[in-house]
């Protein structure tokens, strides 16, 4: 274990294989968060167009409740997607009227509160609530939507699997010829060293005229050598 | 030269591991894209579905009254505002091979015949070309069983049938830009070239590391023993440490020695202690690094702390008052922390500073309250200067004149390296991961620092080198009243200080998060700074030595650095704002390297009384006064005027304090 070679092999992995597992969990945080993103937009997207549509009964002054088309509508959209949990209506004080509300850990927000729409993550779903607002422009409701993200958690676990399958594979194509390039580094510094103890235990081995430790040695062993010695 | 270079072993080493690196980590990101690609493309697709069946559905319950498609009213109003709602190039209703109604410029293309290849075309093509060492995945099925998709020169067109009395009547084509999609590669492709930036500094570093620690070191060792023999010196023996193949080395070495002693009646069992500084240079990566990593997004973090503020401080400056007290405190650490490294040494101090580094950094991920985050910011920032000052305590304590500036050298270099690592690093983890687990990862970071000191730094009763005069404030009183010194520590210290805080730290950062960079891309831009800095400061070093002079150096280096900040206002584009800080790092750098070397001229009188410690003492202890100010001042400025403005106020300030010290220190320049 602690010799020469073990030390250079040593370096050389721990270098490459650290650099490797920081670009793989890297690149697997990013690509979760693009596509969470991108799903959590077209969510938005998608609540906001069925606010507009059960808007345009508010725009007639129809009250929320008495928009005969909303059920029929939400059913509509709810086929739309097959990852599309729930979806629901909610009056100016956050009763559904509409649809079934799902348990939700934490409350949906006030709506006095909400300037657009409002998106939550969590518990393996996302949930969007997009505002429904009267002639006078006060928030009389709110569309709920809520989406599972099983799917996109499962399309950023497999790419995960892939990145670390690939990893597997590029790292022995990579490690292999590095070790034999580093085999060779290792094998002149070690020959180097093998010279210097050979010559301070006596024996006689061709120096290396380029080596500057292998001329060190030779002056301190011809200090070394009695006085009238040849 | 370069025998020799050839000859250590680290110089090949590194070699290796870059080429390797190089070519794996770009077969890596190759195999990114591809995943990318099938991924994120359908997710695109699968929007413009969206937006499509609701435009759709409107549309046929018009037909449905059996208006002909022709004649619909108001249909490009209604498909603007689709186009618009849904981030779409365009949408284009098309019948019998004409447009009948459109939005968007590029409508046209939705009679296009013509196929356009996927994203990743051209050049970027021929780059990625030798590193598709996988087979390309499947393409995922297609986002909806009634749309058709194809690619048309810049866009995915999405086609979807309209029927009227279950007739084909039309097909409705919605454009996605596919810039969207080369944007979402391109952001990948940065974060991959930083990435991979950043692995191969790292692996670097840490190869360094590893063989001076372990097999440069011990050989130097060897070298220093046998240059004493040769010398006539025979006190002292090689330490046996390092590989077995070394290890038998300098046996052999020692029992040559021994009978050298022998042949003089010599009988010492001394061993040569050469402290092994490299250590350090690990250490002050690590803890930089840990402090450095949060530098991206500090500002933004910390001005969510407005709510919780006292007397109703607006973001801007609950940012401002956390970050100037924070550095404050840096300023009062710096002499605290100096005695405290006389009295219980480097290795202890560094792992009190590393402990209590974690515990404000674990604390910050955690911080709730505006006096939570402050008192934890501090103490964050207490722990750096107690680790910053034992680091450099070490280096003094275990050199002498001859060595000191290698020392030093290893301990700047670990910094630089850090500061270059941390911000763009940390702007990755941040986007991915929030800010907590960003402080988290910090708080690792300073924790290894804390464990592996034990390991990198040495006992102090072991080796000690030549003391430095340590820096007291009573000696201040003798400097400030040297004319020529104030005015460059007023008209060039400080200056720099404020900018680098003030713009570096505080401004840019929320000035491009103003400006919708992610925070990756803030990092990049902050790394700017010191990819410039690590770049040039070798050659302007021996520039200011040889040519320039270290006035002229000073002055120069104030008179670049500011200037172009006075155009960000002016010119709202990032590579603006990106050229303004490579030339304030192209500044700072000429100023850094000539600071210190100006002052020890200016104050030679001074250096004999007071000793070069006060000296420079002095010069920190007022350059960081500037950098504990400088985030309150851009708060102020920012919030009354804009964070872009602010900028150029500060440009306007180096300017204006450059052009004074050009004049009053003429006699300088002349002497």
């Amino acid at each position: 274990m602690n010799t020469l070679t073990f030390r250079f092999f040593a370096v050389v992995l721990v270098s490459i294989t650290l650099a490797f597992a920081i670009s793989v969990s890297l690149n697997y945080f990013k690509f979760r968060q693009t596509i969470t993103i991108l799903v959590a937009e077209r969510i938005d997207f998608m609540a906001s167009d069925l606010a507009a549509s059960i808007q345009l009964g508010l725009d007639l002054g129809l009250e929320l409740q008495a928009i005969e088309n909303v059920r029929s509508q939400l059913d509509r959209a709810g086929l739309l997607d097959p990852g599309i949990r729930a979806i629901w209506v909610v009056d100016g004080q956050g009763a559904t009227v509409f649809g079934a509300a799902p348990d939700l850990a934490e409350p949906l927000p006030s709506l006095d509160t909400l300037d657009g729409n409002w998106v939550r993550a969590d518990d393996g779903a996302l949930t969007v609530v997009s505002p429904l607002r009267n002639n006078f422009g006060l928030t009389v409701g709110a569309v709920a939507m809520r989406y599972s993200t099983e799917r996109t958690e499962a399309q950023a676990s497999a790419m995960l699997r892939d990145l670390m399958q690939s990893a597997l594979v590029i790292l022995p194509i990579i490690l292999i010829p590095a070790i034999l390039l580093v085999f060779l580094v290792q094998r002149r510094t070690s020959r180097r060293l093998h010279t210097l103890q050979g010559r301070f235990e006596g024996a006689h081995p061709e120096p290396d005229p380029d080596d500057d430790l292998g001329r060190m040695a030779e002056d301190v062993l011809a200090r070394a050598q009695p006085k009238g010695q040849p | 030269m370069i025998a020799r270079l050839i000859r250590n072993p680290v110089f090949p080493m590194a070699g290796i591991v870059l080429i390797g690196l190089l070519i794996g980590l770009l077969a890596l990101s190759e195999r990114v894209l591809q995943l990318s690609e099938r991924d994120l493309q359908p997710e695109l697709e699968r929007k413009a579905v969206a937006v499509g069946l609701s435009v759709r559905e409107t549309m046929e319950r018009a037909l449905d009254y059996e208006i002909p498609l022709a004649e619909l009213n108001g249909m490009e109003a209604f498909l603007e505002v689709y186009r618009t709602d849904g981030g779409l190039g365009y949408i284009a209703v098309i019948a019998d091979g004409q447009i009948l109604f459109s939005s968007g410029p590029d409508a046209a293309l939705a009679l296009s015949e013509e196929e356009a290849d996927a994203t990743g075309a051209g050049v970027l093509e021929l780059v990625r070309a030798p590193f598709r060492w996988f087979t390309a995945p499947a393409p995922q099925i297609g986002a909806f069983d009634d749309a058709t998709v194809r690619q048309v020169p810049g866009y995915i067109d999405t086609a979807l049938p309209l029927r009227a009395d279950m007739e084909v009547v039309g097909t409705l084509h919605l454009g996605t830009d596919d810039a969207i999609i080369f944007a979402q590669l391109r952001d990948n492709l940065l974060d991959i070239a930083t990435i991979l930036l950043l692995s191969l500094l790292l692996a670097v570093e840490l190869m360094l590391f590893a063989l001076a620690y372990s097999v440069t070191g011990p050989m130097g060792e060897m070298r220093a023993v046998m240059q004493r023999v040769i010398d006539g010196k025979l006190g002292q023996l090689c330490r046996v440490s390092g590989p077995r193949e070394v290890r038998r080395a300098q046996m052999a070495l020692n029992d040559v020695i021994r009978k050298m002693r022998a042949g003089v009646g010599e009988d010492s069992t001394d061993i040569l202690q050469k402290p092994r500084m490299i250590g350090v240079r690990l250490l002050a990566f690590l803890f930089v690094m840990a402090e450095e990593i949060a530098r991206p997004f500090m500002p933004l973090f910390l001005s969510g702390f407005a709510d919780t503020a006292p007397a109703a401080l607006s973001p801007e400056l609950t940012a401002g008052v956390i970050m100037s007290a924070s550095m404050l405190i840096m300023a009062i650490m710096m002499p605290v922390s100096g005695v405290l490294v006389d009295r219980i040494g480097p290795r202890r101090l560094f792992g009190l500073g590393a402990l209590v580094a974690t515990t404000g950094l674990f604390g910050s991920a955690f911080a709730a309250t505006f006096n939570e985050i402050i008192a934890l910011r501090c103490l964050s920032v207490a722990g750096y200067g107690l680790c910053f000052i034992a680091c450099q305590g070490y280096v003094i304590e275990n050199s002498t004149t001859a060595n000191r500036a290698r020392g030093m050298g290893l301990f700047v270099g670990g910094i630089m390296m850090a500061d270059l690592f941390g911000a763009a690093i940390g702007g990755i983890i941040a986007e991915r991961l929030g800010f907590s687990a960003t402080f988290m990862v910090g708080a690792g970071i300073s924790a290894l620092a804390g464990l592996l000191v034990w390991r990198l730094m040495e006992q102090r009763q072991q080796i000690k080198g030549e003391a430095m005069p340590r820096f007291r404030l009573s000696q201040m009183g003798a400097l400030l009243i040297n004319r020529r010194f104030m005015v460059v520590a007023v008209l060039a210290a400080i200056p720099a200080k404020l900018i680098l805080v003030g713009v570096l730290y505080y401004l840019a950062p929320l000035y491009l998060t103003e400006r919708a960079l992610s925070q990756g891309d803030i990092g990049r831009v902050i790394m700017a700074y010191g990819i410039i800095a690590v770049l040039v400061l070798p050659v302007l070093s021996n520039l200011a030595d040889h040519k320039l002079g270290y006035r002229n150096a000073v002055v120069w280096g104030s008179l670049i650095a500011a200037p172009l900040l006075m155009a960000v206002p002016y010119f709202d584009m990032l590579p603006v704002t990106l050229a303004a800080i490579l030339f304030l790092g192209f500044g700072q750098a000429l100023i850094t390297t000539s600071l210190v070397p100006l002052v020890t001229v200016i104050c030679a009188t001074e250096m004999e009384t007071v000793g070069q410690g006060a000296v420079l003492g002095t010069l920190r202890f007022i350059e960081r006064i500037g950098s504990a100010f400088s985030p309150l001042v851009a708060a102020m400025l920012a919030q009354a005027l804009g964070y872009d403005v602010a900028i150029a106020v500060y440009g306007v300030t180096g300017v204006v304090c450059a052009v004074l010290l050009a004049v009053l220190t003429r006699g300088a320049a002349r002497s």
